[in-house]
């Protein structure tokens, strides 16, 4: 009976030792996953705001070509109105 | 009715009872038989010194002078005789439209046709209608507060000219609306307009310039009857009479010829302002945009770099959760054998979960952080994606816009193709995947791969764009793995070709994945 329970008792440590290695393991990838999340976020953050930059020199770059565009088209019109004149004359 | 009569066979019959004739059609008309008149002079004069020379009779120097004369502009005279005529029918003719004109009267004196025609300016909805036209014009059209201004001192037979012209450009959108306005200020159908009259005028100028021809030989004519009338000692006062009304004809005539040269140099030189003018704002915007283009290019060259990267980037990120992921499956699978063990050693299912809690909450946070992590990737992907297809859609909006205005100015037609710039930006597809945590397939340092595949590239037949070894450090660092990491096929197939494209190995798709596939044929058969 006693010689029973230390057996029982032995394979319990070894099991308590096995889920305590486990739980070692468990730990250490866990912080693995932290660590990868953390680099991951890091990593495409910097990309997203050189994505973010490169998207506001692009609008920036077209606002002024709208622009350009507006005083064509203003330039166009004043001179459609005045050839109608011209033409009509 | 009134007969005049030049010569036997010239009979000119004018209409003296039509509408009463314009000063300037009397003095017309004046001119024009005064050169008649000489016409007939000279051909009877001609006629009588022909018969003196075919009774033998002696010339005197005048009459021979006239005879060589009149042979040699015979056929001059003769001309003049015809255009005179046809021009003297013409104008009574024009004057002569009774017919014509009291019907024109009448229909303005029909009481009925008043009151319509009245009633339609007066119609308030047809009032209504062209003031939203104007409006319409004014705000869709974009004119801004100068040109409403040009617009609105428009005489209104002119605004609707206008309307029509901008009729095309409702239904474009706004960033187009300056192609639409280009195109309109390059429309041939503007520039014939105006070319139609010029043409006119410079019909009325050769006009002119023949008639002064005429002019001038009638007058010459003239000359050598005086002279001759002289000689015979018989009355010029009437010849006289006669060439100056022909001189001051072709005064009037070279004064004409200047009024109408003057108008049509003045439309000429409109029509060339209008087109340099046209040309100036052509160039100007077209240079502005080469210049912006190209810089716009190359950011977006940045960002396709960027776009790689991110997706270079997510895989290594999804491979690394991939393999934590088994590994947490691994734990778990252990941890299931150490709990079947309690439970093999008695001990009670309250105390083997306690005993377990702590390492079931790290495998579950595990695999939530993983989770996590991965659908925040995904949707940043995706956002980050959108962002770079709309520089994409910008970039090839100005580009396009830049490449209509080349083509309507130099005058192209139109490229029947879809309008990119109006598409959608174009959602692109994220990639999912089902993560495999089978513990089968074989699994190897990412190094192990890396060498094997440098050493598969030696290989004679594979492609030589493809025939640049992979630096395993640089490898790491980008990828973010330790030197043992292991990975499988699928990771290593899924990685490699975004890390080629990272470092600007371009080589095409189905190659480079014949050639992945075949490595890993070899890989196998190396390994039995």
């Amino acid at each position: 009976m006693t010689q029973n329970n230390d057996t029982n008792n032995q394979n319990i440590q070894i099991l308590h030792t096995q889920l305590n290695d486990l739980l070692e393991e468990a730990r250490k990838v866990g912080k693995e996953i932290d660590e990868t999340n953390q680099k991951a976020r890091e990593e495409i953050d910097a990309i997203h705001s050189k994505i973010n930059d490169s998207l506001a020199q692009i609008k920036q770059t077209g606002s002024g070509l709208d622009k350009a565009d507006k005083e064509a088209g203003d330039a166009l019109d004043s001179l459609i109105l005045q050839r109608v004149n011209e033409l009509e004359e | 009715m009134k007969e005049h009569m030049f010569g036997d066979n010239n009979k000119i019959f004018i209409v003296e009872n039509s509408r009463k004739k314009t000063p300037e059609e009397i003095e017309e008309a004046k001119s024009y038989r005064q050169e008649l008149e000489s016409t007939r002079l000279v051909i009877a004069e001609t006629d009588r010194i022909n018969k003196k020379q075919e009774a033998k009779e002696l010339l005197t120097p005048t009459e021979k002078a006239f005879l060589v004369m009149a042979t040699r502009e015979q056929e001059a005279v003769r001309k003049l005789k015809e255009t005179r005529e046809a021009k003297l029918v013409e104008i009574n003719q024009d004057s002569a439209k009774p017919e014509a004109k009291v019907e024109a009267n009448q229909d303005s004196a029909k009481p009925e046709a008043k009151v319509e025609a009245n009633q339609d300016s007066a119609k308030p909805e047809a009032k209504v209608e062209a003031n939203q036209d104007s409006a319409k014009l004014e705000v869709e059209v974009g004119l801004n507060n100068e040109n409403k201004a040009l617009f609105n001192a428009t005489p209104e037979e002119k605004k609707g000219l206008l309307r029509r012209i901008y009729e095309g450009l409702y239904k474009v959108s706004g960033v187009n609306k300056i192609i639409g306005k280009l195109e309109i200020a390059y429309s041939d159908l503007r520039i014939n307009g105006l070319t139609s009259k010029e043409e006119k005028l410079q019909e009325e100028i050769n006009r002119i310039d023949k008639e002064t021809q005429l002019s001038k030989k009638s007058q010459s004519s003239m000359q050598f009857l005086i002279a001759d009338a002289k000689e015979k000692g018989a009355p010029i006062a009437s010849l006289e009479q006669n060439i100056s009304l022909i001189a001051k004809r072709a005064e009037d005539l070279s004064r004409k010829k200047s009024d109408i040269q003057e108008k049509l140099t003045e439309r000429q030189e409109q029509r060339d302002v209008y087109i340099n003018k046209r040309r100036e704002v052509a160039d100007k915007l077209i240079g502005y945009y080469d210049e912006k283009i190209k810089p716009m290019e190359e950011t977006l060259a940045s960002l396709q770099t960027l776009k790689s990267r991110l997706d270079f980037k997510s895989s290594a990120i999804e491979i690394t959760h991939k393999k934590q992921e088994a590994d947490l499956h691994s734990i778990e699978e252990r941890l299931n054998s150490v709990k079947e063990s309690y439970r093999a050693e008695g001990r009670p299912e309250s105390e083997i979960k306690k005993t377990l809690k702590d390492l079931e909450a790290y495998l579950d946070t595990g695999r939530a952080n993983i989770q996590k992590k991965r659908e925040k990737i995904l949707d940043d992907k995706e956002e980050q994606e959108k962002k770079i297809a709309e520089a994409e859609r910008l970039v090839a909006l100005h580009k396009e816009k830049r490449d209509e205005f080349m083509r309507t100015k130099e005058g192209k037609p139109r490229e029947n193709k879809k309008d990119k710039v109006t598409q959608d930006i174009k959602t692109i597809p994220i990639e999912t995947e089902t993560i495999s945590t089978e513990q089968n397939i074989e699994r190897l340092p990412v190094q192990s791969y890396i060498s094997r595949w440098n050493e598969y590239l030696k290989n004679e037949n594979i492609a030589e764009s493809l025939k640049k070894p992979i630096d395993s450090k640089d490898f790491l660092i980008e990828t973010g793995w330790s030197d043992d990491f292991v990975i499988d096929f699928e990771d290593f197939k899924k990685i490699l070709p975004r890390y080629l494209k990272l470092k600007g190995i371009v080589v095409e798709d189905g190659i480079l994945n014949a050639s992945i596939e075949d490595f890993n044929k070899n890989k196998a058969e190396s390994g039995k």
